[in-house]
């Protein structure tokens, strides 16, 4: 059976359509949060915030309810508390990051296993870090969710693209101008919360961080407008991910792992791309 | 008439090799293993989308007296999923933690979905 042959075998399934759909809409979302949280040097909180969304999640399995319902108001809870202490200067924004980080994981693995009731402990936690197949089990309730906290994400972008512009280059000067940096800062936590529970789904906890990094500095090699940024880093995102998930399927790869391989490939293309611009421009 | 006798036994053999092949609709023996493993999970978590549809799927026997299951890994061993068998009438099932290849069709019986085995090799 030859590739396409193949993809069309698998494009019958439902499993396989919301995997790309969903692909598509998380990879948008932290494309776009990840040129904010990149310029305001908040790349790491992707990483911290999905080790607490672990924690929720193993307590959410233990108690047998939905993970939804745990992991989204306690990612919530914790983005805006861990903005907040670091914007007052009571924790440094990377302690913060890394106490969180390290003791939440280290209580969602515990809790997992002494008071799980599942028969595979290990394959829940390294579907749920890594990303392996969560995003082909995904259900339609998943799909529709993803759909509208994806249509909020979105929506603040592209409303709020100025204030959001000013709050990340000069937070100073736009609460001086009048702008209620404090909201959008919460705001923009939730956001945060939202975008990395939905990715955990796609590339798993540990590789969330590469996901909202590598499009973003991908984008900055190449464009120097905060609009050509965040367009370019977009639509690699996007590019990147569907390739993932076509050759995650194809050749039986852990779907987390192959998207975050070929962000790095896009990333590497993108800096050859530029050197090779810039010796011209020499030239 | 050499070559016509010669012919015709090549047909003969062709014909009789295919005698024994079983048509079913997906046949997950030649897919990946995480993706016959993506398929069994979701076949357990929305059943209805994939019943009344012929399977030959390859994995470990486990279970006995009467209740089967076969368990199917992923490339990595990390993840296993289970599909509940039933075997059909005639059927008769090899010892556990057996690597079988199974054919049947996945359907509903007493409320619970499971696949219901016509041929186990």
């Amino acid at each position: 059976m030859n590739i396409f042959e193949e993809l069309k075998y698998y494009f019958q399934f439902d499993f396989v359509k919301y995997a790309i759909v969903v692909g598509i809409l998380i990879s948008l979302c932290c494309a776009m949060l990840g040129v904010t949280l990149v310029l305001k040097r908040y790349s790491m909180i992707g990483d911290g915030l999905s080790h607490v969304a672990f924690g929720a999640m193993s307590v959410a399995m233990v108690l047998t309810i939905a993970d939804m319902y745990v992991m989204l108001p306690v990612t919530i809870v914790v983005a805006i508390l861990l903005i907040r202490l670091t914007n007052q200067g009571k924790v440094k924004n990377d302690s913060a990051i890394a106490m969180l980080s390290v003791g939440a994981l280290a209580f969602g693995y515990l809790i997992v296993n002494i008071f799980s009731t599942s028969s595979n402990i290990s394959g829940d936690v390294c579907t749920t870090l890594f990303g392996s197949t969560s995003i082909l089990t995904l259900n339609n309730f998943d799909l529709w969710l993803c759909i509208i906290l994806t249509i909020f994400v979105l929506g603040y972008f592209i409303f709020f693209h100025n204030k959001i512009f000013s709050v990340t280059f000069d937070e100073g000067f736009s609460k001086a101008t009048g702008v209620k940096t404090a909201v959008y800062n919460n705001i923009m936590a939730m956001i945060i919360g939202v975008v990395i529970v939905l990715a955990m789904k796609l590339v798993g906890s540990l590789l969330i961080s590469a996901l909202i990094v590598f499009p973003a500095l991908s984008a900055i090699r190449l464009f120097k407008s905060y609009k050509s940024v965040i367009i370019f880093a977009s639509i690699i995102s996007v590019i990147n991910s569907i390739i993932g998930i076509l050759v995650a399927i194809l050749w039986g790869t852990p779907v987390g792992s192959t998207i975050v391989i070929i962000n790095i490939i896009a990333y590497f293309i993108c800096w050859c791309v530029e050197v090779i611009i810039r010796e011209t421009r020499k030239a | 008439m050499k070559r016509f006798f010669v012919i015709c036994a090549f047909c003969g053999v062709m014909f009789l090799s295919g005698c024994g092949a079983v048509s079913v609709d997906h046949d997950l023996t030649n897919k990946k293993a995480s993706m016959v493993y993506t398929i069994v999970t979701n076949m357990n978590s929305s059943p209805s989308a994939y019943a009344n549809k012929s399977y030959k799927i390859n994995g470990d026997i486990e279970g006995s007296l009467g209740y089967y299951s076969l368990i199917v890994f992923d490339d990595t061993n990390c993840c296993s999923a289970e599909l509940a068998l039933v075997l059909d009438n005639g059927v008769t099932c090899p010892k556990k933690k057996t690597n079988v290849t199974v054919i049947g069709e996945y359907v509903q019986i007493d409320g619970q979905y499971c696949l219901k085995v016509t041929k186990i090799s």
